[in-house]
């Protein structure tokens, strides 16, 4: 799905790659190989037609995008080698192996043709393969964390990217004053423009290497913050001094030094600008986005590349608008548009990122296979790789000792050491070294090699010390594990007590500045460019709730496809089964999940079948595939009667326009129907004291259990009524009574006020002994799929579009109704009724 | 309880320096701050609290208010119930916020961070009885919730019983068919926030400049 969104960009991404590759045609096609094949095909003037021919080979026409996706189908899968055996990538970092590749194929190329025929241009890196990986860095910004740090960031990029570039230049200057290095044509101004553009550090190395040796979020946002901003900070240095190098050193005074301090302001924060108002902009796009929903993903990516491009356009930072357009949006974005399309961004962000970064990497390397580019000079390479170490470590102490100054947590010396380390150099260095004019800078090839030297080095050896550093250093590591609710909310009485504390205290810090902005967003950003649907689902704790009761009901039905079927909705002894894992294997595992497996009983009951029938319909494809002949009537059979039928399935038709599933209004009816039809019937039964109808059904299976029951239905109504009216059915009286809670996993059977009921796991047992399993014990089935969690009464609340909450209105109205009701009676009973 | 003079004079800065550990400059500044919120008093009432304009959004302000007002956050013991407050009481509340200091070792890092925690679960034990119950926390939820009207009570004390019950199963595990989960207790709760970073995150910039002045007019004054 990701594809059709960003088909636009990828489409670029090939013709234009392929451009710079055209001349490459031939060397590929080798019948042609002592032709001078061109891009445009024209010199293959088809010949004198005498006959007409079945087939023709027209490599000329589709050498250049066959020969860009062929590119990129040759790094994912360098990367997809990489990836198969961790052995080695939790050594070597994946960038430093994925350069290596590009070392082997470039050998292949060289060996081939003699000569560097696939390069990585600039036009190709800075408008097609970078602006995926920054859009995906901004869109997937942790915001509170990069605001909060933002000070630091800002300082470590701007004054450190400064600091890196003036000291690099002077000190090669006055190395060379000094005569380390011999003859080279290079003065004051070249060598600052040399230190300008390899100063920074780059967001997609140091993206590559942290993401694998998971330090703490802190020391990771500001290196990462860093490596993203300060690509804007280098981008500028580097034109300011690219302009004074074309103006001559005789004609630069104060007023242009000026200039370029002003230029340098207008550019970094005229992008940063530029990129907010492209984010609000697409804030409002996605406002009203909601019949188009098929390509309102698609929208993020090309507005995102507009901010890129139009920064360009207007010679302001394209880096940083980028970085901000995503900042900016992804939060009223993601809140707009539907869950799928937040999804296809996500994921399509990821592919493009990464399949960029994949072969960032891989060319960098098959780049450097090139005789053309490299001169060496020892004095030169090894005194910037020197400098570039240690003041990159200078920088960062210094900049540290003063921000700790005014820091609440001040930064260990160790996460300083490691942010020096990660100074890791890129792309962005060696691309902007390409760009350089030969004419004005003369040693540009030595500068270029030394470029891809200082990145190599970066990127191949800190990048592999980097883990062992990290443990042995015992840097504080990520949390891995995932918030609890419980954490969560503990996170939110923290931000609220944090600021009453300053409110009363008369402080004006960052929590107060935090609140406001808050309160200031809430009144106004969110009604401007939220749409109103989306703002109430705009709280945190609320959205773990909701992740974690997506995950038990996801995890409910993978429960049941790992079983093998669909069976234990159905079948008692099946849950006994599944109830008895539960406790017994995942406690320890997912507390969550079994802990709420009956959870809050009452309220869900009438709800319970909300999570079957938005999962199910997958189920129902995947199980009916291999199944058994047995198990398959069965869970036909189950199917039919438990699960809406999808009265369209997407899968039977092709529309470019929907997706969507069953979102029909037959199947609105048929819910209705259907939930109005048993609960009469349950309604009846209860009042008449009689059982609900039953019929025999031809399931031997369910013959068998249903026999006992019936013979005891009598006592049971009995039971059943009183169990359900005392245990609390209704919810509001299910907890107030004390302020403890029941014990979750047993709660629904062992319901204290019906002390004589058996539970479901000794049912089976008690049949033979006979004993008739009580009614709460047949109604479970249904229940285990709605009571994993007590989704319902959010369901109410957070009433979408979607197809099942749609058919949840009428069901959920009546359901106020006849809270006084007996619940359903168990779905079984129901089973023969259709047949 | 260890009354001030009406203006304290630096001796007394001294002493309550040493025992809060925050700066003479900003105890000078705190108490400017309390003599503005109590209009000049020597006590310090629940309804100076309540005129904070900037807390009136705030939905937690009623515990936060009723933690100035608990005394078992002073170091010593005031006879129920608590009214009013000096400025020794507001001094020790506040500096459970105080960032530690740089220079401690583990052990009193750890009793930092115990004190930190114990200042919050006094906060959502406002019954005081040492465990904090369903009804305490949901009590907390629905607050925190409050400000979003367009959810539901139900919803809140949906997501309130779910954290508890993952609360009961965090603590205890496996759980007896007969038993009940009568609450937290604080060493349940110190379990739960074990990952917590409490101690670098329940901390608040105390200035040594006066800001007092420039939330003087939100003050309600």
């Amino acid at each position: 799905m990701g594809g059709t969104q960003g088909s636009v960009l990828f489409f670029c991404l090939l013709v234009i790659i392929s451009r710079s590759l055209a001349n490459e045609a031939a060397t590929h096609e080798t019948s042609q190989s002592s032709t001078n094949a061109t891009s445009s095909g024209s010199g293959h003037e088809a010949p004198v037609i005498t006959t007409l021919p079945i087939v023709s080979w027209k490599w000329s026409h589709v050498s250049e995008p066959y020969l860009v996706a062929l590119w990129i189908l040759v790094c994912w899968l360098c990367k997809l080698v990489i990836e198969a055996n961790h052995h080695v990538t939790n050594i070597i970092p994946e960038s430093a192996l994925l350069i290596c590749f590009g070392f082997i194929l470039g050998g292949i190329i060289w060996a081939a043709d003699k000569q560097q025929t696939f390069k990585l241009t600039p036009t190709v890196f800075f408008f097609y393969l970078l602006p995926p990986i920054i859009l995906d860095s901004g869109y997937h910004m942790p915001n509170k964390l990069f605001f909060s740090n933002m000070g630091a960031i800002l300082v470590y990029a701007i004054i450190g990217t400064c600091w890196n570039a003036a000291t690099l230049g002077l000190s090669l200057w006055g190395c060379h004053k000094g005569g380390a290095m011999g003859e080279l044509d290079i003065g004051l101004l070249q060598y600052l423009l040399f230190g300008s553009l390899i100063a920074a550090v780059d967001p997609v190395a140091v993206l590559a290497v942290f993401e694998q040796v998971h330090v703490n979020e802190v020391l990771f946002i500001l290196v990462f913050g860093e490596s993203l901003l300060n690509d804007g900070v280098t981008v500028v240095l580097f034109n300011v001094f690219d302009a004074f190098v074309t103006l001559g050193g005789a004609q630069i005074d104060a007023v242009e030094i000026i200039k370029g301090i002003i230029s340098f302001f207008v550019v970094a924060f005229g992008g940063s600008l530029l990129g907010m108002v492209f984010g609000l902009l697409m804030c409002l796009l996605t406002r009203c986005t909601k019949n188009i929903q098929i390509i309102e993903a698609g929208f993020i990516f090309v507005v995102g590349y507009l901010s890129y491009l139009t920064a360009e356009m207007l010679s302001l930072s394209a880096i940083l608008s980028c970085v901000f357009c995503g900042v900016c949006c992804q939060k009223y974005i993601n809140a707009n548009m539907s869950e799928n399309s937040v999804k296809t961004v996500k994921f399509a962000m990821k592919v493009f990122a990464n399949g960029s970064e994949t072969m960032i990497f891989v060319f960098l390397g098959i780049s450097a296979i090139d005789k053309t580019i490299w001169v060496w000079n020892t004095g030169f390479i090894l005194l910037t790789l020197l400098f570039i170490f240690i003041y990159r470590f200078i920088g960062v102490f210094l900049q540290t000792w003063v921000l700790n100054k005014f820091r609440l947590v001040p930064l260990e010396f160790i996460d300083q050491l490691i942010m020096g380390f990660g100074g890791l150099r890129g792309a962005v260095a060696y691309g902007l070294a390409v760009m350089m004019d030969e004419t004005k800078i003369k040693e540009k090839n030595l500068m270029v090699s030394t470029t891809l030297i200082v990145v190599f080095f970066t990127v191949i050896i800190q990048g592999i010390i980097m883990k062992p550093l990290v443990k042995w250093l015992k840097v504080k590591k990520a949390k891995m594990s995932e918030l609890t609710l419980i954490e969560k909310v503990q996170n939110r009485v923290f931000d609220h007590m944090l600021v009453a504390i300053e409110d009363i205290s008369g402080q004006i810090g960052h929590n107060y500045m935090r609140d406001k902005w808050k309160n200031f967003e809430e009144n106004w950003m969110m009604w401007a460019l939220m749409k109103p649907s989306a703002r109430k689902k705009q709280d945190h704790v609320f959205n773990v709730f909701h992740q974690l009761n997506l995950r038990d009901a996801v995890e409910y039905v993978s429960e049941g496809e790992s079983r093998g079927s669909l069976e234990f909705i159905r079948n008692d002894s099946a849950i006994i089964d599944f109830k008895k894992k539960l406790g017994d294997d995942i406690m320890e595992a997912m507390p969550d999940v079994t802990a709420d497996t009956s959870f809050d009983h009452g309220i869900v009951l009438p709800f319970r079948r909300d999570p079957v029938p938005s999962v199910s319909l997958e189920m129902h494809e995947q199980t009916m595939n291999g199944l058994r002949e047995m198990e398959d009537l069965n869970s036909h059979h189950l199917l039919q009667e438990h699960l809406y039928k999808g009265r369209k399935q997407h899968r039977h038709k092709f529309s470019r326009n929907h997706l969507a599933i069953n979102t029909d209004e037959d199947e609105v009816q048929e819910i209705f129907q259907r939930t109005m039809r048993r609960r009469l019937e349950s309604f009846k039964s209860a009042k008449m004291g009689m059982p609900p109808p039953k019929i025999t059904s031809k399931h031997p299976k369910k013959d068998q259990q249903k026999g006992p029951r019936s013979r005891t239905s009598g006592d049971e109504d009995f039971e059943f009524s009183e169990a359900d009216s005392a245990s609390g059915y209704d919810p509001s009286c299910s907890y107030r009574g004390g302020g403890g809670i029941e014990n979750p996993a047993f709660m629904v059977d062992l319901d204290p006020v019906v002390p004589l009921q058996i539970p479901p796991w000794l049912a089976e047992a008690e049949l033979h002994s006979g004993v008739a399993p009580s009614q709460r014990a047949q109604v479970r089935p249904p229940l285990t799929a709605g009571d994993l969690r007590r989704l319902a009464p959010l369901r109410i609340s957070t009433r979408s579009t979607d197809s099942f909450m749609m058919a949840d209105i009428p069901d959920a109205e009546e359901r106020r109704d006849s809270f006084d009701l007996p619940p359903p009676p168990p779905p079984p009973s129901q089973d023969g009724r259709h047949q | 309880m260890g009354s001030l003079q009406s203006s304290p004079s630096h001796p007394d800065y001294v002493d309550l320096a040493e025992k809060t550990g925050f700066s003479l400059e900003q105890i000078s500044i705190l108490h400017k701050r309390f003599k503005q919120l109590s209009h000049n008093e020597d006590k310090l009432r629940r309804e100076h609290l309540d005129q904070i304009t900037d807390l009136q959004a705030n939905p937690i302000r009623e515990q936060i208010v009723e933690a100035f007002f608990d005394k078992r956050n002073f170091y010593q013991d005031i006879e129920e119930p608590v009214n009013e407050i000096s400025f020794e009481n507001f001094l020790e509340v506040m500096s459970n916020f105080r960032p530690p200091s740089d220079n401690l070792s583990e052990e009193q890092l750890v009793k930092v961070r115990l004190e930190k925690l114990r200042f919050l679960f006094n906060m959502h034990d406002t019954d005081k009885d040492g465990t904090i119950t369903l009804e305490e926390y949901r009590h907390v939820v629905e607050e925190l919730l409050s400000y979003y009207e367009a959810l539901e009570n139900e919803t809140a004390r949906g997501i309130a019983d779910a954290a508890m019950l993952e609360v009961a199963s965090i603590t205890r595990g496996h759980m007896e068919p007969d038993e009940f989960y009568e609450g937290i207790t604080f060493e349940h709760f110190l379990k739960l926030l074990e990952g917590f970073e409490i101690e670098s995150r329940m901390n608040i910039r105390f200035m040594n400049m006066d800001t007092t002045t420039l939330c003087k007019l939100e003050c309600g004054k």
